[in-house]
């Protein structure tokens, strides 16, 4: 991993975290690691409660009071998240990154309108507004170089009328044009990373169509880094480069799109390959992954997945299998492949 | 314009609601029994003959079915003619009129100040939750709210009248609204009847000092009946808002703490607090009768309480209507506030 460290965006290493829940800790996540090049989507798949969001949360800084990290390192552009002051990560997070919520209806304040919610962008980045050369710019210029600014974002996401969606209320805007909002807002900084986090799950198909070629077509215009959050393995062969997949809060598996659609190793990222369904063969049954994803306040020892694994054997009970490389950044957590690529 | 729409709308809506507090009202007055509704008309112990009590009766229409004298009573209701006050020596009207600038003073310098403690504090416990500041907030305004105010009203003349004097200390004064002294020395043409604002108007600085002064105690002692609710509803509100999605949209921008909470959780969370400071200003307006009366303040709850102690029904149930009217139209101010805060309200 030593040799990402000088292009990549994101890096986590070995990250865990503990949820208090009922009064005690539980591990949510373990030993979770991740890289992310500039100009790369990562996609993070996995089920409910695999601790996707989580991972996502730390990224930011943004645990939930009852989280703590017990393990690991984050690293955004280089910078530590973990241990900095709430100061210091405000700043990191305005010069850094963006997230694109779940349910846009929710993650926007029902009392300001559009365009001042995207503006506020401009308090945390003052130099957003800066003149051509750099200079400081009078109040009534900034104003007129925000507004600009703010509409020229909107028209990007395709909202089709900017000005006046600017001056409306989150409530007199369709959920698709909501998420729009919010992109807009995430892209207006031009973040070193780009979090989207399910963000179609809440969303009507058709429109979810249009969001996910809405991305496509940011990520060839502007280049961002994307890490995208997902629990649909087709957004993730629409999107993303590369693809970690997760499983009761470890990454069991972790390579390029291609190689895991040809040739998923892990049995769990198998499964879920299997459980895509398709709509090309005679095929009328989804398939479905036996067994449901474990409690975290009471998972079972060894291997997470062994209840539910087709080959589990030996040691799979009772020893947690490492990540394994199995050649370029591929990486896979599994006992069958623990004395290197089977 | 959809905000002036509203505020139509809800005018309408307020004529309904006090249609319903005069029938209330009526039914009082005239329903009461072993209460003859002449008796208020006329002198104790002064003889009147049958004949004229008759045609006294007839003049005043209480010969005719209730429904009918009800259309005469809102009818002098309508012209302000709302009946004599014996306790007032003046009609009830004039004599509510008159000592209602005094009221209000009194009630809104109350509900500012519960407002202006209870928000900050609300927050403070929010945002430190179950930490030291959290209880420290709640044990003082649990404990704030359990002292009976006439109680706390005498507690506080003690202290900072009587034994602040005793001990050569500046004092507050404990009764009336001005110094006999000052408002001889520095007389003050009315304009509003408030006197903060008049003085302030007539540029009488003196006269303000010491109308300032007048009020400090018994506004405190009142304030302190809507400062507990207050705290309590903004804390609780506040933590529900910080737990809500587009809180957290907001600090992944970066924004400071600060930012987070006035702009976006504050304004979210206010809306409770003001029905909360409304409905507490509309019992202030009309029950304030312990305080005035601790304090001397020459507001209408004074004037209610020794119109209980008169039996002066002429005056108690126009006292009634009266607070109830201004109770309506504090809830509608607080109704039109909430549509100037939440555009969702305007539709």
């Amino acid at each position: 991993m030593a040799r990402d460290s000088e292009t990549a965006v994101l890096e986590v290493e070995n990250l865990s975290v503990e949820l208090g829940i009922g009064g005690r800790w539980v591990r949510a996540l373990n030993n979770v690691s991740l890289s992310i090049r500039a100009g790369e989507a990562l996609g993070l798949v996995g089920e409910s409660g695999s601790g996707k969001s989580l991972t996502a949360l730390a990224v930011a800084g943004l645990l939930p009071d009852n989280a703590r990290v017990v393990g690991g390192s984050i690293r955004l552009k280089g910078e530590a998240v973990l241990g900095r002051s709430e100061a210091e990560l405000n700043r990191l997070r305005g010069r850094a990154l963006a997230i694109i919520f779940q349910n846009p209806t929710t993650y926007l304040n029902p009392l300001l309108t559009v365009g001042a919610q995207i503006a506020e962008v401009f308090e945390v980045s003052p130099e957003l507004l800066a003149s051509e050369g750099g200079g400081r710019l009078g109040k009534r210029e900034r104003r007129e170089r925000g507004w600009r600014l703010v509409v020229e974002h909107l028209r990007l996401v395709h909202i089709a009328d900017p000005e006046r969606v600017a001056r409306q209320y989150p409530f007199e805007l369709s959920g698709g044009m909501q998420q729009r909002v919010i992109i807009a807002m995430a892209l207006i900084r031009r973040p070193s990373l780009v979090i989207a986090d399910e963000i179609t799950t809440a969303l009507d198909v058709t429109v979810q169509a249009q969001i996910l070629s809405l991305l496509a077509e940011l990520r060839a215009s502007i280049g961002m880094t994307l890490l995208l959050i997902t629990h649909d393995m087709g957004i993730v062969a629409q999107l993303a480069d590369r693809v970690a997949v997760m499983y009761s809060g470890s990454v069991v598996e972790a390579s390029d799109v291609a190689s895991l659609f040809a040739e998923a190793r892990h049995p769990y990222a198998r499964a879920l390959l299997e459980a895509v369904p398709k709509i090309d063969g005679n095929e009328t049954l989804l398939r479905a992954i036996p067994g449901g994803i474990p409690a975290i306040t009471n998972p079972p020892p060894g291997c997470r997945f062994h209840p539910r694994c087709p080959r589990a054997f030996g040691p799979c009970a009772h020893s947690v299998p490492a990540a394994v490389a199995l050649g370029d950044r591929h990486t896979v957590a599994c006992h069958l492949y623990r004395d290197g690529p089977a | 314009m959809r905000l002036l729409g509203y505020i139509v709308r809800r005018l309408a809506g307020l004529a309904l609601v006090l249609l319903g507090v005069s029938i209330l009202v009526f039914v009082l007055l005239r329903g009461m029994p072993g209460v003859d509704p002449l008796s208020a008309y006329i002198t104790p112990g002064l003889p009147m003959s049958q004949e004229a009590l008759k045609g006294l009766r007839g003049e005043l229409h209480l010969d005719q079915p209730l429904p009918v004298q009800y259309f005469y009573y809102v009818a002098d209701l309508l012209r302000g003619d709302w009946g004599y006050s014996r306790t007032a020596a003046q009609p009830v009207i004039q004599a509510l009129l008159e000592r209602l600038p005094a009221t209000v003073e009194l009630a809104v310098a109350a509900v500012l100040l519960s407002t202006a403690i209870g928000v900050p504090a609300g927050i403070v416990a929010a945002v430190h939750r179950d930490r030291a500041p959290d209880i420290a907030v709640r044990v003082v305004s649990i404990t704030g709210i359990s002292f009976p105010v006439f109680w706390l009203g005498i507690l506080l003349q003690l202290v900072f009248f009587y034994y602040a004097g005793q001990l050569g200390l500046p004092t507050l004064p404990s009764r009336g609204r001005v110094d006999d002294l000052d408002a001889l020395t520095n007389p003050l043409a009315p304009v509003t009847g408030f006197y903060l604002i008049d003085s302030l108007i007539r540029g009488n600085l003196a006269f303000f000092a010491s109308a300032l002064a007048h009020l400090v105690l018994p506004a405190f002692a009142l304030s302190l009946i809507g400062l507990a609710t207050v705290v309590r509803i903004m804390r609780a509100s506040m933590l529900e808002v910080l737990r809500q999605d587009y809180i957290l949209l907001a600090r992944s921008k970066g924004l400071p703490l600060r930012t987070v909470l006035l702009r976006h959780a504050l304004r979210n969370a206010i809306t409770p607090v003001l029905t909360t400071a409304g409905t507490t200003l509309g019992i202030l307006l009309g029950g304030a009768v312990v305080v005035e009366t601790v304090f001397s303040w020459p507001g209408i709850g004074r004037l209610a309480a020794q119109g209980i102690l008169n039996n002066d029904a002429v005056l108690v149930v126009g006292f009634t209507l009266f607070v109830a009217t201004m109770m309506v139209l504090v809830n509608l101010a607080v109704d039109i506030l909430y549509a100037v805060v939440d555009p969702r309200v305007r539709y």
